[in-house]
């Protein structure tokens, strides 16, 4: 980092603060600083809702996932505009007309307190972790390549994303995301530039999208069924509409957004913007990663992307044998690559085929030697995360470096921001004024709000200062959502289509449909995606089952 | 006109995309 990325940098993070204090001003009510007073704009919320989707994570990790796998992870979101439209039809004038401040709130008028206490806590216990995460995650990456200390940077996102959403509430936190959404788009555009304007002189546009395809790295789709298998079409449609349907019927820091809008027609229209405009930006992250791969076909890089191991290593007696062996794979495949781009250009169909033969045994050669790199770090070793940043801090000019750090820093704080604003809502709405002080007045609900906020905020810090103690911890946040979120989905379809299920139903069918999913991934080899849909079926069988005994005669408190 | 037609709209788009992502990844396949 050159003075003038730091400039770019303190720069972008100072407008954001200030920002997002300005537009919060006013916050004075808890309905004002938990749901905006519902005078949020369509766009807005739709842009904070993309914003606190797109972790710092999604960036680094999806760009690398290309990189090595190409872009089929792209067939994980086919089904999230499906689950925006029945999110649009449902959920959307359900929670609207309810009148409630948290998505668990109705579900105590529907069923009853039990059902609303479970759900609440877990979804305290996975978005916590999960905020958590959001902090530590880019931290650690961003220290590695850059040098930094990992807490102090996990500290001065904690401090800046606690300092506007403790005072403006979800006002500050939706239009702080507005323009960082905005950077998060032109920091991919010129990202993409930069990968295609630091190919070789001799490798144009074309030439690079052709090498891409031909190294397997632009297989978007693949219509193959398979259970194990993650990304197809559909797994893709069926289980990725499941986990959209969870993550934003049921996740308060989604929930939350829409809920905040001025009418139930400019929240339709939020999530209408997301069904539209997540799947090309996923593929835009996903193409970029594939043309930072043309790239490193051309420029070398080391062993190994992560720079701290790589220098432990370099006392490794056996480091040398693998760079030579890499070295050699390297240059054959750069040489393969050259003449594919020459016979392709003549038309030559003959050669361009077997110097797709050729490129791909030197890859395997070199795939082969950078794995044995990463067995003599250990194990579980994976430096996927770092390639991304990599090119961007070796090959990126001074000034572009400092704004793309910001789009990490922007997407890691928006992420953020939403978690611990939500976090704080069902903490005081679902859990303090609930169970423990239930007739305050609206000035103390607020000021418990906004010490819930900076609760959660240095709980997300704290997280993150011991994150490297927790290894096995960090994997299981990866996977909690996906545990979880189909129990949480089963009670909100029991809740908005079964008139006749009974909170027994209810209680029950979450307990049957998460001990349905810790089964299906502890006993079988399913692919995560699937567990969204096993868990929620689960819960509508057993909740109609259990209500037929124990629930007869019930009426709710609300209806459809 | 009505939401009814903004979502036939939206599945229209997801299976453009789908069919888009799909002669890209043919046109480009090794």
């Amino acid at each position: 980092m050159k003075p003038l990325d730091w400039l770019v940098m303190f720069t972008w993070l100072t407008f954001i603060v200030s920002y997002g204090i300005y537009r919060g001003r006013g916050s004075t009510t808890v309905d004002k600083f938990m749901l905006a007073g519902k005078s949020m704009p369509w766009y807005a919320m739709g842009l904070s809702i993309m914003a606190t989707q797109a972790s710092a994570i999604t960036f680094i990790s999806t760009t690398g996932q290309a990189y090595v796998d190409g872009m089929r992870f792209v067939q994980f979101y086919f089904g999230l505009p499906l689950a925006m439209l029945v999110l649009s039809a449902t959920a959307v004038p359900i929670f609207h007309r309810s009148g409630v401040y948290t998505a668990y709130e109705y579900l105590e008028r529907r069923f009853d307190g039990k059902t609303r206490a479970l759900v609440s806590a877990i979804f305290l216990l996975q978005r916590g972790l999960a905020a958590g995460l959001s902090l530590y995650a880019p931290a650690v990456v961003l220290s590695i390549v850059l040098g930094w200390p990992d807490r102090l940077t996990a500290v001065l996102m904690g401090v800046l994303v606690v300092t506007y959403t403790a005072y403006g509430g979800i006002k500050a936190v939706t239009w702080a995301d507005v323009p960082q959404m905005a950077l998060i788009f032109c920091g991919l555009v010129i990202a993409l530039v930069m990968a295609i304007h630091r190919l070789p002189g001799d490798i144009s546009f074309r030439d690079a999208v052709s090498l891409a395809g031909a190294a397997g790295r632009l297989n978007a789709v693949t219509f193959h069924f398979d259970w194990n298998d993650r990304y197809n079409v559909w797994s893709g449609l069926i289980g990725g509409m499941f986990l959209a349907l969870a993550y934003f019927g049921c996740d308060q820091s989604q929930v939350q957004r829409y809920l905040s809008g001025k009418s139930i027609e400019q929240s339709r229209l939020s999530l209408i913007f997301n069904a539209m405009a997540k799947i090309p930006m996923q593929f835009f992250i996903l193409f970029i990663g594939a043309m930072v791969f043309v790239f490193f076909v051309f420029v070398k890089q080391p062993v190994l992307f992560q720079p701290v191991e790589l220098e432990r290593l370099h006392g490794d007696a056996r480091l040398p044998a693998i760079e030579q062996r890499y070295e050699q794979a390297f240059a054959e495949r750069k040489e393969a690559a050259q003449q594919y781009v020459q016979a392709e250009r003549a038309g030559d169909k003959v050669a361009r085929q077997a110097n797709v033969l050729r490129f791909q045994r030197a890859e395997r050669a070199l795939n082969e030697a950078h794995a044995a790199g990463e067995q003599l770090v250990g194990k579980d070793f994976d430096d996927t995360n770092y390639i991304f940043l990599s090119f961007v801090t070796r090959y990126v000019p001074a000034g572009l470096v400092g704004l793309l750090i910001a789009v990490i820093f922007s997407a890691a704080m928006s992420s953020t921001s939403g978690e611990i604003n939500s976090l704080a809502t069902v903490s005081v709405i679902d859990i303090y004024r609930r169970h423990i002080n239930r007739s305050a007045s609206d000035h103390h609900y607020l000021t418990a709000s906004r010490v819930a906020t900076v609760f959660w905020g240095i709980f997300a810090v704290g997280f993150a200062q011991y994150g490297r103690n927790f290894g096995a911890l960090i994997q299981a946040v990866n996977i909690v959502g996906s545990l979880f979120y189909g129990g949480l989905l089963g009670v909100f379809v029991l809740a908005f289509f079964f008139k006749s299920v009974g909170p027994n139903g209810a209680f029950f069918g979450v307990i049957a449909g998460e001990a349905a999913i810790f089964a299906a991934n502890y006993f079988t080899r399913v692919s995560f995606l699937w567990f969204n849909v096993i868990g929620c079926v689960v819960v509508v069988g057993v909740g109609l089952v259990v209500s037929r005994a124990f629930d007869r005669g019930y009426s709710s408190a609300v209806s459809r | 006109g009505t939401w009814k037609h903004v979502y036939v709209f939206v599945v229209c788009y997801l299976a453009c995309l789908i069919a888009g992502f799909y002669v890209f990844s043919r046109a480009f396949a090794p």
